[in-house]
């Protein structure tokens, strides 16, 4: 089908998933439908993925019609739902007209630049990926390499490991060193190039074009959900999508890095809506994308970890928190005092953890010790070029927001921002300070790609402690900058 | 925002850009982050090219002259600029007052012909020489050493020369700080971990440098606006990290807008298969498509022997050879299982690979195979069917 197939494939999928959250999950209110664009084309390319998955069986082209066609009912059901007949009943009223006099002022004037400053960057974004093949390294040895196979073939052709490879001739499974890496990334690059109708690097790419526009929309959708007017909203969507590692990632398309950003990104910012104002949409809207995390890179398994805990912080009494974090603290200190602990835990494998070794089930087992890594860290946060301003605002960030968690008392969302942030730094520093992970630091190949994954919940974060919640500010009106 | 506030604003925002390039002056003038490093020379790079002595790890002893010539001690150099370094210090003990000291130098334009230069007494008892008003200290130098006439009354120990960069001029950090902004590198293979921003291992960053004004401003601002006294806004702050946002963000669109130039020169107007012989894999490309033709993709498997299996051309062959079912490794051996039936690409010419043309033979270490030879690239490989045996 070519371009108009890639095209089919990347919006029929979103649009039915936007179509269905925006009608089942938001109401009438400043940024649903572009929290719902950016929600649904994530959710739809993910689903899309797991469909293509699922009907494999029946070969890659049938499967993927297939699962293209599942993605039409949903939409028409959607669009049926919000026909004008139906919006009048349900008390939605359209956008437009647009008040010219709204466009007039400084505010008007900066959000027309910043969106302008932004379009342009998309262009010269979306203009890499339409040009460059293939390029960054993990791209083609693992994620688009399996896509390509898959694609090849026609079937979803299983990736074994090398001794497996070598003592198997003959069963047509194939071996990349990265064989036991999540499939999801690999089927939407996959999804794509079937829809061109044969590999492509530019078809395989261009979903993550996609990936970045649906977390730039997810964003904005969000903080203006948030209370914030469009002005201070752009602004913070500005400074998002301008971080340069992130910019590298769609121009370099392939690796599964953005995904996990987005997903990460999108899900928890959905949760803190939830801490902040209880609203059950936005925790379903969490829930649904966390559920994908462990499919898209190992790492996404601990991180949807960082999420609960999240949870669990908003929703439990501070001083049961501290209880609880003494407690863990102190059982941690017995458990290594007296030599460690080894479990077996049916379904999910062999917890161990001692002084020196930490198996986790089977996502990782890694070796403890201090190694020093401060000098690759301080490189990849401060001095290279991939964070813009944002790490150096985050350091004093934590603190204020620390001291205004403590002026305010009762703030389940400042806790559930708190708890994200700090428990991701403090898994970036067990990983890169305790174990043998420690060489990547060293070679500075991983440090940034994992900070990346928590990127846009340190720009919401800022955000936040800007632009106080709807939910707390007294009487109508949308959220002010929060004065100090 | 009021007047008040914003005078306050800019004041603080123009105090923190001055205070900020003070300090970038100060760190470029004191400090080696752009300046090359001295040259030193220990024992060990000095050479004796006239008189008789000893040399030992820590030092160049010489004992005697050789009759009616001086001392002559020369250093060994890399060829460097003579403006990038404009003093010259010894370290030599042994020396007497009644010992002159020339300084010599070649260049790439005097060639073998040495340039002399008198030691005056007051640089001898400094031990170091300023070249900055030497008129023949020019060019590429290629060269260096010191004479030493008259009698030797006792040893000269010679330990280390060592060669001084010149102090930056105002000027010249005013190019280092444009440099720092200018430099600009394309799509590598580290661009996917991490993003230089400025020159690598040399210079200031742009980002320590934004980073250093918004904190001087913002100090600054805090000092005259004393919201100790009465609570203010942060509005003031969020500007100027608005402000410092914006500067990096040109600075880093600029650079993807060149990156973007440079795929366009190599790329545009090319459909998948021209790209992928336009870029970086363009010296081998041609030869993997060639062999993929001669392999079926319904076939056995293909290994790929490789003295470095995972670098590159080895990794990103198989990429280019998909749908070919391969596996690249350093060795093949009888336990690697290659039989009838499968491919062999060697790339590159790994030592111990050898093929007997005669009786079409492969012959790997202790293991030997019946193959045809199928495809053969000079300098990039060769690709062989292995069959069965009689």
């Amino acid at each position: 089908m070519g371009w108009v197939g890639v095209v089919l494939a990347m919006t029929l999928p979103g649009l039915a998933c936007a179509a269905l959250i925006r009608r089942f999950l938001l109401k009438e209110e400043p940024g649903a439908w572009s929290l719902a664009l950016g929600y649904g084309y994530l959710v739809g390319m993910l689903v899309a993925a797991s469909l293509l998955r699922l009907l494999a069986p029946l070969g890659l082209t049938v499967s993927f019609w297939l699962a293209l066609l599942c993605f039409l009912p949903a939409l028409a059901f959607a669009i049926r739902e919000m026909l004008p007949a139906k919006r009048r009943l349900l008390g939605l009223r359209p956008a437009w007209p647009l008040s010219i006099s709204r466009l007039i002022g400084w505010k008007p004037a900066l959000s027309i630049l910043l969106l302008a400053w932004l379009a342009a960057r998309a262009t010269i974004l979306a203009s890499e990926v339409w040009l460059q093949p293939l390029f960054p390294w993990d791209a083609w040895t693992t994620w688009a390499a399996r896509a390509r196979v898959w694609c090849e073939l026609g079937q979803l052709v299983p990736f074994v490991s090398a001794n497996d490879w070598l003592t198997s001739s003959g069963s047509g499974a194939y071996t990349i060193a990265a064989w036991s890496y999540p499939k999801t990334v690999s089927l939407i690059a996959l999804w794509s190039a079937l829809a061109y109708g044969g590999w492509n690097d530019t078809a395989a790419n261009l979903p993550w074009l996609g990936c970045y526009v649906a977390l730039g929309l997810g964003f904005y959708g969000q903080a203006r959900r948030w209370g914030a007017d469009v002005a201070p909203s752009l602004v913070f969507l500005w400074m998002l999508l301008s971080i340069p590692l992130l910019n590298v990632h769609v121009a370099l398309a392939g690796y599964a890095d953005i995904w996990l950003s987005a997903v990460f990104g999108l899900s928890a910012i959905a949760l803190v809506h939830w801490a902040a104002n209880g609203d059950p949409r936005q925790a379903v809207l969490a829930a649904i994308l966390a559920a994908f995390l462990p499919f898209i890179k190992h790492e996404g398994a601990v991180w949807v970890s960082l999420l609960a805990c999240a949870a669990i912080v908003a929703s439990v009494r501070p001083r049961w928190i501290l209880m609880a974090i003494a407690g863990l603290a102190g059982g941690l200190g017995l458990v290594l005092s007296t030599g460690g602990l080894a479990l077996t835990i049916p379904l999910l494998g062999s917890l161990e953890l001692r002084p020196d070794h930490l198996r986790l089930f089977a996502l990782a087992e890694l070796d403890l010790g201090f190694h020093n890594s401060w000098p690759a860290t301080v490189d990849n946060l401060f001095i290279y070029g991939n964070w813009n301003l944002l790490l150096y605002l985050l350091v004093p960030a934590i603190p204020w927001g620390l001291a205004r968690l403590a002026r305010t008392g009762d703030s389940p969302w400042l806790r559930a921002e708190l708890a994200l942030v700090l428990s991701s730094l403090a898994a970036l520093f067990v990983l890169f300070f305790l174990t043998d992970a420690h060489r990547w630091a060293e070679r500075s190949t991983s440090v940034s790609r994992l900070v990346l994954h928590f990127t846009p919940v340190y720009v919401f974060y800022l955000f936040s402690l800007f632009c106080l919640p709807r939910a707390q500010i007294p009487g109508p009106s949308a959220a002010v900058p929060d004065r100090a | 925002m009021d007047r008040a506030l914003f005078l306050r604003l800019l004041a603080s925002m123009l105090g923190g850009t001055i205070v900020t390039l003070a300090a970038l002056s100060a760190v470029y003038r004191f400090t080696d982050v752009a300046n090359p490093p001295s040259i030193v020379r220990a024992a060990s790079a000095l050479q004796l090219v006239e008189g008789e002595g000893q040399k030992t790890a820590e030092a160049l002893e010489v004992t005697k002259s050789s009759p009616g010539r001086p001392v002559v001690v020369q250093a060994a150099v890399r060829p460097f600029q003579a403006e990038r370094f404009l003093r010259f210090r010894w370290s030599v003990q042994g020396l007497s007052p009644q010992q002159e000291l020339r300084l010599i130098w070649a260049t790439s334009a005097s060639g073998a012909r040495p340039i002399v230069r008198r030691v005056t007494e007051r640089e001898a008892g400094a031990a170091a020489v300023d070249l900055s008003a030497e008129a023949r200290w020019a060019g590429e130098i290629t060269a260096i050493g010191l004479v030493v006439l008259g009698p030797l009354h006792q040893p000269l120990v010679f330990s280390r020369f060592l060669l001084e960069p010149k102090p930056p001029t105002l000027s010249d950090i005013r190019s280092e700080i444009a440099a720092d902004w200018t430099s600009k590198e394309g799509w590598t293979g580290h661009s996917i971990n991490f993003e230089y921003s400025g020159r690598p291992n040399r210079g200031i960053p742009p980002v320590s440098q934004v980073a250093l004004w918004l904190a001087i401003s913002a100090a600054l601002y805090l000092a005259m606006a004393r919201p100790w006294r009465a609570p203010q806004g942060l509005a003031p702050y969020l500007v100027m990290i608005l402000i410092g946002w914006g500067i990096l963000d040109l600075h880093g669109m600029s650079a993807l807008w060149g990156r973007l130039q440079e795929t366009t020169v190599l790329y545009a107007g090319k459909d998948a298969s021209e790209r992928a012989a336009a870029g970086p894999d363009a010296r081998f490309y041609p030869f993997l498509q060639a062999v993929r033709e001669r392999i079926s993709p319904s076939a056995a498997r293909l290994f790929i022997l490789s003295a470095e299996p995972d670098a590159y051309l080895a990794a990103k062959s198989r990429f280019h050879l998909f749908p070919v079912n391969s596996y690249a490794t350093v060795a093949i051996d009888r336990s690697t299982g290659v039989g009838p039936g499968d491919y062999l690409l060697i790339l590159g010419a790994p030592n111990h690979a050898e093929y007997d043309r005669q009786r079409e033979r492969l012959i790997l270490g202790d293991l030997r195979l019946a193959a045809d030879l199928e495809l053969m690239a000079p300098g990039l490989g060769s690709l062989f069917h292995i069959k069965a045996e009689g």
